[in-house]
């Protein structure tokens, strides 16, 4: 299969002499294929990918990042512009920040396609059609609805129809559910997963809840300190995680089972910030699996191949 | 237009509005309401009382005062609001330059505005009187230069505060050229402070043009603008009318304009609830 989007040590940071907060990231996204990336707040999950985008203009980026065989870092304007939208659509964490509210619903899906050089009748058309494909009931009249007419679950839908709008070839998830209740969350997630499924669109799923992970994604990269620290297909990961992070995260999953009276397990400490990365493996402070070797290898272990994923452990073999 | 009347809580909200559509009402139509030809000079009926053919009275010249104030109307608000268009625009312009650009440019333009807020509309009207002339050209020079930089801090402040939200990011990352953004986007979100500051300085223009004619910098008596008329008059001290028609109709024009200001500030004033007709979904 093709590479829709590589990525090749891309780092980000956001002053000239400031630490990178992403640090040579690599990875791939295959055509169609779905890619959960995991982690806790400020892992640089959602910089990594607005960054590549061209959507934070303060990130100094270095580094490839290639869609399609085409330069994203360092492009223009006008040529971002052009798989903005169009090839790459973004889907925001918050829906209820996401729309305008000033403008109505159908402006704001139609507003691609009018920029793209449709005429406003197509446009609205298509808009129609799109609002009944994510299911929004009577799409005619609400074409004309403003934003604050419509609820949480609601909004997240128009947010989807206008990041479908266009008909990209990869969806960027961030977060998508993270502001919605746990009813509407699975709706809002088995949309996606249809509409990835109909138009055999790749999706790169941006979040912190594993449960998601493991239902709607195929491949799943675990990133702590702007490091990809796991690169595992999502099923295996969760029988049997290559690195201890990932690990500790399942392992503060809650548990619903009442008889178990253990306390819910956390990974003590907190991330650390850009400008204090430890020496030798990032994670090395919180973990307890960490020995004298971790704190003196001079960098970050890199990612090696392991088994079904990749690991950035030297402890990797301890995990089984 | 009736709906909008169920946004006016007091009778005198209600009085303003009325005040506001009537003036309006006068200045465009005012050829065909005044009984008489304002400019027309008559010394024989020089500052006659208020009577049935001339109800506001006659000035010095015997001129009718009544068609004078109707007059009156149509210059002012024309003068007022061609000023307020253009620094709007003006400043509306430099402020969102200002706020997208940022570092360098931002700092330069902002400075420059800081320049010109620095300059009084009184001492600028009277440096362009001298140099060419009193009259309404000065008087509207000295408004545009001086009045900008107050949309141009304004709506920069709105700009920035609204170009790093969420929506904004989501149509970038739309492929939302960055002109579609500004005129999309951006200007319609900042419009509705905006045009409360307008309808606020609506009146405080019309009391800076009555004001720089009534000291002799503005319009030019015969010209027919309410503050000039007043300043003519003040020399009969018996023939009140001539001062008094002009000058009730400067207080309830800018009063009526000052009230239905404080109400769009009240209903569009964005730390108040928006969702007063939220449906159901």
């Amino acid at each position: 299969m093709k590479n829709l989007l590589e990525l090749n040590s891309v780092s980000v940071r956001f002053s000239p002499d400031e630490n990178d907060v992403i640090d040579n990231l690599s990875f791939e996204i295959k055509k169609g294929e779905s890619l959960g990336i995991a982690g806790e707040s400020g892992s640089g999950k959602t910089v990594s990918m607005l960054s590549i985008l061209g959507l934070m203009p303060q990130a100094i980026l270095n580094g490839s990042a290639k869609f399609d065989g085409e330069e994203l870092i360092g492009a223009s304007n006008v040529v971002l512009n052009k798989i903005r939208g169009k090839r790459i659509g973004l889907v925001l964490q918050n829906p209820f920040t996401a729309l305008d509210p000033m403008l109505r619903i159908g402006d704001q899906i139609s507003e691609g396609l009018i920029s793209e050089g449709w005429s406003r009748r197509n446009a609205k058309n298509h808009t129609i059609n799109l609002l009944d494909e994510v299911g929004v009931p009577s799409p005619k009249e609400r074409f004309f609805d403003y934003p604050h007419q419509f609820s949480g679950g609601m909004r997240q839908r128009i947010v989807i129809a206008i990041a479908l709008s266009q008909d990209p070839e990869l969806l960027i998830a961030d977060e998508p559910t993270t502001a919605l209740d746990v009813r509407v969350q699975k709706q809002v997630m088995q949309l996606i997963k249809k509409e990835c499924l109909d138009r055999g669109m790749g999706l790169v799923l941006i979040t912190h809840d594993l449960g998601l992970i493991s239902n709607y994604t195929d491949r799943v990269l675990m990133m702590y300190a702007g490091k990809i620290v796991e690169d595992s297909p999502s099923k295996k990961m969760f029988e049997n995680p290559l690195h201890p992070y990932s690990k500790g995260l399942i392992d503060c999953l809650p548990n619903l089972n009442v008889d178990d009276q253990k306390f819910l397990t956390t990974i003590p400490g907190n991330p650390p910030q850009s400008n204090d990365f430890p020496n030798g493996c990032r994670f090395h402070p919180r973990c307890s699996f960490s020995n004298v070797d971790c704190k003196v290898i001079d960098k970050h272990p890199p990612l090696e191949k392991y088994k079904w994923g990749s690991s950035g452990c030297i402890h990797v073999k301890e995990l089984f | 237009m009736f709906k909008l009347f169920n946004y006016l809580r007091s009778p005198i909200e209600k009085g303003a509005m009325i005040f506001v559509v009537f003036i309006v009402f006068i200045a465009l139509m005012g050829s065909y309401l005044a009984p008489h030809d304002p400019y027309e000079a008559n010394f024989k009926n020089t500052l006659s009382a208020p009577s049935i053919d001339y109800l506001f009275g006659t000035d010095a010249a015997g001129r009718d005062v009544f068609s004078r104030v109707i007059y009156g109307a149509r210059l002012t608000l024309a003068t007022t609001l061609f000023v307020i268009a253009i620094v709007a625009i003006i400043g509306i312009f430099v402020g969102i330059i200002s706020a997208l650009s940022g570092g360098v440019i931002d700092n330069l333009l902002m400075r420059f505005t800081d320049i010109w807020l620095g300059f009084p509309p009184l001492i600028l009207a009277l440096g362009f009187a001298a140099s060419f002339g009193a009259g309404m050209k000065a008087a509207i020079l000295a408004l545009i230069f001086t009045w900008w930089p107050n949309y141009a801090r304004l709506s920069r402040a709105l700009i920035l505060e609204t170009k790093d939200k969420d929506y904004i990011l989501s149509a970038k990352a739309m492929g939302v050229p960055n002109l579609r953004i500004i005129f999309s986007h951006l200007i319609p979100n900042a419009f509705d402070v905006l045009f409360v500051q307008i309808s606020l300085d609506v009146a405080a223009v019309i009391l800076v043009i009555s004001g720089l004619s009534f000291i002799g910098v503005g319009a030019q008596i015969p010209l027919a603008e309410w503050g000039a008329m007043i300043a003519d008059g003040r020399s009969a001290s018996k023939a009140w009318w001539v001062v008094f028609f002009p000058g009730l109709a400067i207080l309830l024009t800018a009063t009526s304009f000052n009230l239905i200001g404080d109400v769009l500030r009240r209903e569009l004033d964005p730390t108040l609830s928006k969702v007063k007709n939220e449906k159901p979904s």
